[in-house]
């Protein structure tokens, strides 16, 4: 039972990017948005806040749960939803809700200093879509899986597979933060440089 | 009687002038949370974290046995409550 569990969500996992990404002024606004203090990194607390106030927009019918009819369609919120809700009762309270909220916010959280950045936020949109490689399953991304995540990512990222990404495929970054990881400014990103300017990034944190 | 009438008038007009910056300060408030939703909507429409929360959940219900039910949001968030009121009520709840 527990076997196929795990089958099925390594089968969504590995599915293609769903859908598009956004692009990078939408993850920049998202993350002004949250950000209350303004101080560049979001808390446990503003991503509480931000949780909660997407708890109450999710609630449709204003129950204070979230029905599984509330959610969209999507065959991966469904299975969360199952996994998530661990009373088994057949709807999120606020609490199982929150709990999925502060796992997300510590997987996404990869240098563990409890805020978000920036280069970690970004990477959190990017892998809601693509997924990450947890080997040890400890709902973390440990430093030894980010090579192997990231990886991941830009295989998923890749649209063409011409083993690149151009500035379309990697749309959600800003274009600043392209140039810098474009290290043989050739206009696009190789995987070696994609993964080395994630490195960089998330060591100046 | 008639001075009795007047300082009634002159405290409710008062009272309803000074809640005003409250109501005010609410709805902006409210206005923000909106806004909140609106840009983590854009960059992430499932509110469940899509893939990333699927495997986060996987990995929770792995390591927690099932809870029994909990206290919730239930007569503490009306939907009139703002959504400013409702946070600071639910994070009182969690704290006590």
């Amino acid at each position: 039972m527990r076997l196929a569990m795990f089958a099925a969500v390594l089968f969504a996992l590995a599915a293609p990017v769903a859908r598009a990404l956004p692009t990078a002024t939408q993850v920049a606004v998202a993350f002004k948005a949250l950000d209350a203090t303004g101080n560049g990194e979001i808390s446990m607390e503003e991503w509480e806040r931000g949780s909660f106030a997407l708890f109450r927009a999710a609630d449709k019918n204003k129950n204070d749960f979230i029905d599984a009819d509330e959610l969209q369609g999507s065959s991966i919120a469904q299975d969360t939803f199952l996994r998530a809700d661990t009373d088994h009762d057949g709807k999120l309270s606020i609490a199982e809700f929150m709990a999925l909220r502060r796992a997300i916010f510590t997987i996404a959280d990869i240098d563990r200093d409890d805020a978000l950045s920036f280069v970690e936020f970004e990477l959190l949109v990017v892998m809601e879509q693509v997924g990450w490689v947890d080997r040890n399953q400890n709902g973390r991304i440990e430093l030894s899986e980010l090579r192997e995540s990231l990886t991941k990512a830009f295989e998923q990222l890749d649209g063409d597979h011409d083993g690149f990404l151009s500035t379309a495929e990697a749309v959600y970054m800003p274009p600043a933060e392209f140039k810098k990881f474009d290290r043989n400014l050739d206009g696009k990103l190789a995987l070696d440089e994609f993964i080395a300017g994630y490195r960089v990034a998330l060591l100046a944190d | 009687m008639k001075r009795q009438l007047f300082a009634t008038l002159f405290t409710a007009v008062s009272l309803l002038a000074a809640s005003q910056p409250l109501l005010a300060a609410t709805t902006k408030a409210d206005a923000r949370n909106a806004d909140l939703v609106a840009a983590l909507q854009a960059v992430s429409p499932d509110p469940l974290g899509g893939r990333l929360g699927l495997a986060a959940a996987t990995a929770q219900a792995a390591a927690t046995p099932a809870a029994k039910g909990d206290r919730n949001l239930v007569l503490q968030a009306r939907s009139g409550t703002s959504d400013q009121r409702a946070y600071a009520l639910w994070k009182g709840g969690t704290k006590s």
